[in-house]
C-alpha cells in the first residue's frame, strides 16, 4: 500500500463525518507521512505505526459521531417525508379512482339501444361511496398527527388497516392504494432502523436491485420464453380485451426509460443520494400518469410508481451524507 | 490474563488520552508525528493514527491551536499549540484527577 493509497482509503471511510473534519484528518496524515519520511521512516514502517485506516475511521466515528439529538431529528425528517408522502399518494389515488377516473362500465338502454357508458365512482354509486375512497388518507395522516410516544403503536394499526381496507376492497379498487401502503410502512421501517443501527450496504443493494426488478423482469417476460402480451389493450374497468390492436412492445422512449432506472438502481446500490431523490420522481411521474392515463396498464403505472417512490424516497432521507 | 490487561488499560486511556495530549502540548508545541511517536511510545495509543481525529476534535472545541510553519524545502508543518482554554482544562483535569486516583488507590490498598 502506497501513501496515496492509504489516505484514499481513509478518506472514503470518513465519508460519514463532516467534510471539515475528515479534511482537518487527511491533511494531518499527509504531513505525518512527509514528516515521517523526512525523519527517513520507510513508508511502510509509517503505514504500520499510523494503524489501519478501519481504526482511523473508529476513532473518527467516536470524535465525531452524531449526537443521539442529530439522530432522532434525522429518523424524525425521514418519517416525516415518507409518510407525508404516503398521505399525498392516498388523497391522489382516492381523489382520481373516487371522482375523476371513469372506473365503471355500465350498459345503459337508451331507447332501445344500448350504449356502454363509462361512468366514475361518484356518478356510479354516489357521493358517499366516493368519499370512502379518502379513507386510505386518514389512516396515512394519522400517524402524523399523534404524539410521538403513541406513534408506533398508531402506525402500525393504521398500517394494518391499510392493508386490510385494500383487501376488502380488491376486487375492485383496493389495488390502486399499495403505493400507500408502501410508504406507510417503509417510513415505519425508516424510523426504527435510522434510531438504531441505521442502514448498510446490504440495504442500498438491496434497493438497487429492488427499483431494478420490475424493469429487469419486464424485458424477461418480453424476451425470454415466457413472453406474455405486454402490449394487449385492455379496458381499464374490467381489464377484459380490447380489439387486437398494435401491442406498444417497448418502444424507444421505453428504452429510455428502462435505461435510466436500471442506472439510477445501481447509482442507489453504490450510495448516492441524489438518484434516490431521481427515482422517486420518475416513480412520481408514473403514479400521476397512471391516474390520469386511465385506460391502459393504468394499475401498472401505479404499482411501479409508487414501488419506485418508496424505494427512491427511502434511499434519499437515509442515505448518508455523501455527494 | 492478558486480554483483561489490554481491555483495562484500552478503557482507562481512553478518558485520559485527551488530558495527555493537553499535557505534552503544555510543556512545549509539538507537531503531528512527534505527538503521535511520544505517545505511542508511553504506550497511551495502540496506534499513531487514531490521535489525529482526536486532535481535530479538540482544536474544533477550541483547546488546541495550530499554526503553520515552513520547514526545509519550503514544506508547511502544522504545530499544535494549547489554548488558554486547554490550559484550563487540564488544570480542572489535575486535580480530579489526584482526587480520584488517591480514592482509588485507597480502595485497592484496602482491598489487597
Amino acid at each position: 500500500m502506497t501513501e496515496d493509497d492509504y489516505l484514499r482509503s481513509v478518506e472514503r471511510m470518513l465519508s460519514g463525518i463532516a467534510p471539515a473534519h475528515r479534511t482537518a484528518v487527511v491533511d494531518d496524515l499527509r504531513s505525518h507521512f512527509a514528516d515521517a519520511e523526512e525523519l527517513g521512516r520507510p513508508v511502510e514502517e509509517t503505514i504500520r505505526n499510523l494503524g489501519t485506516p478501519e481504526e482511523i475511521a473508529d476513532r473518527a466515528r467516536e470524535e465525531f459521531g452524531p449526537s443521539s439529538e442529530a439522530i432522532d431529528a434525522r429518523a424524525e425528517r425521514a418519517w416525516r417525508v415518507l409518510q407525508g408522502m404516503a398521505t399525498v399518494s392516498a388523497l391522489m389515488i382516492g381523489v382520481a379512482v373516487g371522482f375523476i377516473v371513469p372506473t365503471h362500465t355500465v350498459a345503459n338502454s337508451e331507447g332501445g339501444d344500448s350504449v356502454l357508458q363509462h361512468l366514475t365512482i361518484l356518478q356510479n354509486d354516489g357521493l358517499w361511496a366516493a368519499l370512502l375512497l379518502l379513507i386510505p388518507a386518514i389512516f396515512a395522516a394519522v400517524p402524523l398527527v399523534v404524539a410521538p410516544a403513541a406513534r408506533i403503536a398508531v402506525a402500525v394499526i393504521c398500517g394494518v388497516l391499510l392493508i386490510a381496507v385494500s383487501l376488502i376492497a380488491v376486487f375492485t379498487v383496493g389495488e390502486f392504494f399499495l403505493p400507500v401502503i408502501l410508504l406507510s410502512w417503509a417510513s415505519l421501517i425508516v424510523w426504527a432502523r435510522l434510531r438504531g443501527s441505521g442502514f448498510g450496504r446490504g440495504w442500498r443493494i438491496a434497493g438497487g436491485v429492488l427499483a431494478a426488478a420490475p424493469v429487469l423482469l419486464s424485458i424477461g417476460s418480453l424476451v425470454g420464453p415466457f413472453g406474455f402480451e405486454f402490449g394487449q389493450r385492455r379496458r381499464y374497468a374490467d381489464y377484459s380485451e380490447v380489439g387486437s390492436g398494435p401491442s406498444i412492445g417497448i418502444e424507444a422512449p421505453g428504452w429510455l426509460l428502462v435505461g435510466a432506472i436500471v442506472a439510477l438502481a445501481v447509482l442507489i446500490a453504490i450510495g448516492h443520494r441524489w438518484a434516490g431523490w431521481a427515482l422517486a420522481a420518475v416513480g412520481f411521474v408514473a403514479l400521476i400518469t397512471g391516474l390520469v392515463a386511465g385506460s391502459l396498464l393504468a394499475l401498472l403505472f401505479v404499482w411501479l410508481g409508487g414501488w419506485w417512490l418508496t424505494i427512491g424516497l427511502a434511499h434519499a432521507v437515509t442515505a448518508s451524507r455523501r455527494v | 490474563m492478558t486480554e483483561s490487561v489490554e481491555r483495562i488499560a484500552t478503557n482507562l486511556r481512553k478518558g485520559v488520552l485527551e488530558f495527555c495530549v493537553l499535557g505534552l502540548l503544555a510543556s512545549s508545541e509539538r507537531y503531528g508525528l512527534e505527538l503521535a511517536s511520544d505517545l505511542q511510545r508511553r504506550r497511551l495509543i495502540a496506534s499513531e493514527g487514531s490521535l489525529y481525529p482526536l486532535l481535530a476534535r479538540m482544536r474544533e472545541g477550541g483547546l488546541v491551536d495550530s499554526r503553520t510553519e515552513a520547514v526545509g524545502g519550503g514544506r508547511p508543518r502544522k504545530y499544535y499549540t494549547i489554548t488558554q482554554a486547554g490550559r484550563e482544562q487540564l488544570a480542572t483535569f489535575a486535580e480530579v484527577w489526584r482526587a480520584v486516583g488517591s480514592e482509588v488507590d485507597t480502595i485497592i490498598e484496602g482491598a489487597s
